[in-house]
């Protein structure tokens, strides 16, 4: 039985850059073992718009003119590293789509599965060699029409509300779903109907005390949940020039790892609260996440002794 | 989905004319604004400390410059790294600062020693300086003002006592405790109070002016006379300093470039949200990040210079070139009660116990605003370097009652009251401006970081904000950091060769590079620790392409 090396990554959200990376680590570090946690898919499609010869986008609050086929195409490629999505489009087809949301959706859903399929196809056709297992699930941002098509997927493993067996024998149960968020976000339940759906999975662990879980949401007041404090129209809470932290972790996750003590938890959702904690005997990780950056943040796991070594890593 | 989705221009900030698309997720805030960061620059700068060391070190060390054109040209130069430490933090946020910029763009080995010595180690040194600010230019000289003014005996006895190394150490161990207290209280309460601090120290400054210029020259001297109980000592006070070598210097171009590294003592921390702050990245985020540090710079140069004019015209630049003198040289010529920083001198303009008590008051806040400020900042890097297990992670972990890094916290004031100690106790206090220069070192690494970010991070610069910015076909981002690393670097020089800034001595330079060697050699034996227990710890700092 190969020692396990694993590494688990979250919250990539469509970024090329930080996905590829991940990818090419598991030849780099040996890795057998790859775990995607959620929040697959990006957040905003930027319009390429031609016009009079020229090609205009918005990058990151700046209005980028190019002029040739071959800087459009490092253009779109700069923003796909960091996780958005492109599409071209003249003046008239922009001005069609701000008036029409439902075009804007379509657009949305078909660049997330293109994305998303594009990504599976990338680890079967690098790793399929190799050996290395990957899975993955989506997070509380991924819309659902994703699964249809990830779900059964030859090569990753989609492991959302699932329970799979690792190589060594050691369960890992995995679920995408957050609690409630300010934004509504595609994927939410409420504290109790989390518990609820966590504790079915449980029931079904062989030895959960020796289990992994890949629970998005990290448990709350953990450290590992530590956001910026919002105001009800979503701008950030200000006091003394600083933002104000504040835990927005699940409870009931909290509080199920507390009763039912797995060797490992790992988690993601809050970007910038990367930690390793201990709660109680259990583990619990959130590597964070720095895909707009095209960081690669992750966490590289190896058990020795029946004790999880886990280190923090960014590339 | 089609709720979900948000029209072009409503971007991710709320910005207008933005044309991209976003649809329904978490994290779509609105960005806080230059004028919060703005707040938390100029607060976070120790001005008073500034002042009190410029007004005094700077005639010693260089006789003839002229105080408010060197903090001009302080601001200009402090500027390009103000912008290039914006440009870094709007590429990398919330990402630990200095200690990220560098160990992923230069080396890891020099980003640990160069930031767990300058910014932790010296960090805790400046706790330290902080408590003898209390003692020594808050608490001593004006309860030594107020007894004198007033014929209190015990407050003329307090303040001696204050003064004294066995006074400093007492206090800076209540001061230690009370900052300790609000810092594991939360960073809502630290806020609170670093905002009453501000107000406090700025109060103080108006009161300065007011009292500058309400008494003219005339009245300082007849006001200093008169305190020292001694007629003509004004003049005695010049006389004794020209007897002891002193000659006041006519104007010079040469000895104003010397204000900077004084200055910068204190003006460089304007730059601190940066590299402390910061949730998303955007253009916007750098505009708002580059105003807020350079904004804060500027208004602490303004502060200080006002401050600088009023004084030398009231108090007269040759009698503050000859107490600095004597205080340096030959303090036994020079009989006050207390140390000769601006504080005292300006104390003596009024008999009114209220006023004085409201000058004071600025000193006193300034102390505790470096014990807070500095013990925040300190705990945040431990947290950085224990995210990488550069430290020993059970360090950074967050109390679940509190929400607060308490082991962070209460490590670093254990290194405090180390140096608390040896600071009162021994000569160190000799060595007070080499912080200045191990905090010099920490820029020059950033510096050699904000150069080479657009060739060894080639994806992450392109994504950036500053990608946007070049000057003649090179990145803004590699000028404004060479600019700024030169600027440090002959800042370096002053304090390497000059010995009235007290760091030119065997003594001094072997322990600021003992600590940095200390500190790089700690990383690589915990690098190899960490291999010996299952642990790969270049990993956390490994290029993998992302082709």
């Amino acid at each position: 039985m190969a020692e396990m090396r694993a590494l688990f990554a979250t919250d990539l959200h469509g970024s090329e850059a930080a996905f590829r990376k991940f990818v090419n680590a598991a030849a780099k570090f040996n890795i057998n073992l790859l775990i995607l946690g959620g929040d697959l898919t990006g957040k905003t499609l930027v319009p390429i718009v031609h016009r009079n010869g020229a090609y205009r986008a918005d990058v990151m609050g700046n209005e980028v003119e190019v002029h040739t086929e071959s800087e459009r195409a490092e253009l779109e490629h700069t923003l796909r590293l960091s996780g958005q999505y492109t599409f071209r489009c003249d003046p008239d087809e922009l001005e069609f789509m701000q008036a029409n949301p439902a075009e804007v959706d379509t657009r949305f859903e078909q660049a997330m599965t293109a994305s998303v399929t594009s990504w599976f196809e990338l680890a079967a056709d690098r790793l399929g060699g190799r050996q290395t297992r990957v899975l993955a699930m989506p997070g509380n941002d991924d819309p659902w029409h994703i699964d249809e098509k990830l779900r059964d997927d030859d090569y990753v493993e989609w492991v959302d509300d699932r329970i799979v067996t690792l190589d060594d024998g050691t369960e890992l149960m995995g679920f995408g779903a957050s609690n409630q968020t300010p934004w509504a976000s595609p994927r939410e339940y409420a504290e109790d109907e989390l518990t609820t759906r966590l504790r079915a999975l449980i029931e079904r662990l062989e030895r959960p005390e020796q289990s992994i879980w890949d629970v998005h949401v990290p448990p709350a007041d953990s450290g590992l949940d530590t956001a910026v404090k919002l105001t009800e129209d979503l701008r950030v809470v200000i006091e003394g020039g600083q933002t104000v932290p504040t835990p927005v972790g699940s409870p009931a996750v909290r509080s199920l790892i507390e009763e039912v003590q797995p060797l490992l938890t790992l988690h993601g959702h809050i970007h910038e609260s990367p930690g390793v904690v201990k709660l109680g005997r259990t583990t619990a990780v959130n590597p964070g996440s720095e895909y707009t950056e095209g960081i690669l943040r992750a966490a590289f796991i190896t058990v020795r002794k029946g004790k999880p070594i886990v280190q923090l890593m960014s590339a | 989905m089609t709720e979900n989705t948000r029209a072009a221009g409503m971007a991710l900030e709320g910005g207008r004319g933005r044309a991209v698309f976003t649809r329904q997720s978490t994290g779509l805030v609105r960005l806080m604004g230059a004028r919060d960061t703005l707040l938390y620059n100029t607060m976070i700068t120790t001005i008073i400390l500034g002042a009190a060391l410029i007004f005094l070190a700077v005639p010693y060390a260089f006789p003839g410059a002229n105080i408010p054109l060197g903090l001009l040209i302080t601001g200009v130069l402090g500027t390009t790294m103000m912008v290039a430490y914006a440009m870094l933090a709007s590429a990398m946020p919330r990402s630990g600062g200095d200690y990220v910029f560098q160990s992923r763009l230069v080396h890891p080995a020099m980003a640990t020693g160069l930031i767990m010595s300058g910014y932790m180690i010296w960090l805790a040194f400046w706790e330290a300086l902080g408590g003898w600010l209390l003692a020594v230019m808050a608490l001593s000289p004006f309860a030594a003002a107020l007894g004198i003014q007033h014929h209190v005996s015990w407050l003329v006895s307090f303040g001696t006592w204050a003064g004294s190394a066995m006074g400093i150490s007492i206090i800076t161990l209540i001061a230690f405790a009370v900052a300790l207290a609000v810092l594991i209280r939360g960073a809502r309460l630290y806020r609170k109070v670093q905002s009453a601090l501000w107000a406090l120290i700025l109060l103080s400054f108006v009161v300065t002016w007011i009292l500058l210029l309400a008494r003219g020259h005339a009245g300082f001297v007849s006001a200093f006379n008169s305190f020292t109980g001694k007629p003509g000592y004004y003049q005695q006070v010049i006389n004794a300093a020209a007897g002891a070598g002193y000659g006041h210097s006519p104007f010079s171009l040469a000895a104003t470039f010397g204000v900077a590294p004084v200055a910068w003592t204190a003006l460089a921390w304007a730059m601190w949200s940066v590299v402390t702050s910061g949730e998303l990245k955007n253009a916007k985020r750098l505009r708002s990040m580059s105003l807020s540090s350079v904004g804060a710079l500027w208004i602490n140069v303004i502060i200080i210079a006002i401050t600088a004019i009023l004084i030398f015209q009231v108090i007269g630049s040759q009698f503050l070139g000859s107490v600095a003198y004597l205080y340096y040289a030959d303090p036994s010529k020079l009989v006050l009660p207390a140390a000769p920083y601006f504080g005292l001198l300006v104390a003596m303009l009024t008999a009114n116990p209220l006023i004085t008590i409201l000058l004071a008051l600025g000193f006193i806040a300034t102390g505790i605003q470096i014990l807070i400020g500095m013990a925040w900042g300190g705990s945040r890097l431990i947290l950085a370097l224990s995210l990488d297990r550069v430290l020993p992670p059970s360090l950074s972990a967050v109390n679940s009652r509190l929400h607060t890094p308490v082991r962070a916290l209460a490590f670093f004031f254990a290194m405090s009251i180390a140096w608390t100690f040896l600071y009162n106790e021994t000569s160190v206090s000799h060595y007070t401006l080499a912080v200045t220069l191990a905090s010099m070192l920490v820029y020059l690494g950033t510096m050699l970081a904000a150069i080479v970010f657009p060739y060894r991070a080639r994806e992450i610069y392109k994504a950036s904000p500053a990608a946007a910015y070049k000057v003649f076909g090179l990145p803004l981002i590699t000028v404004l950091g060479s600019i700024a690393f030169i600027f440090n670097a002959v800042m370096a020089v002053y304090y390497l060769t000059n010995s009235k800034l007290f760091v030119n001595d065997p003594a001094s330079e072997a322990l600021i590079g003992g600590i940095l060697a200390a500190c790089v050699l700690y990383y690589y034996g915990r690098r190899f620790w960490l291999k010996r227990a299952g642990y790969e710890p270049d990993m956390a700092f490994t290029t993998i392409p992302p082709e």
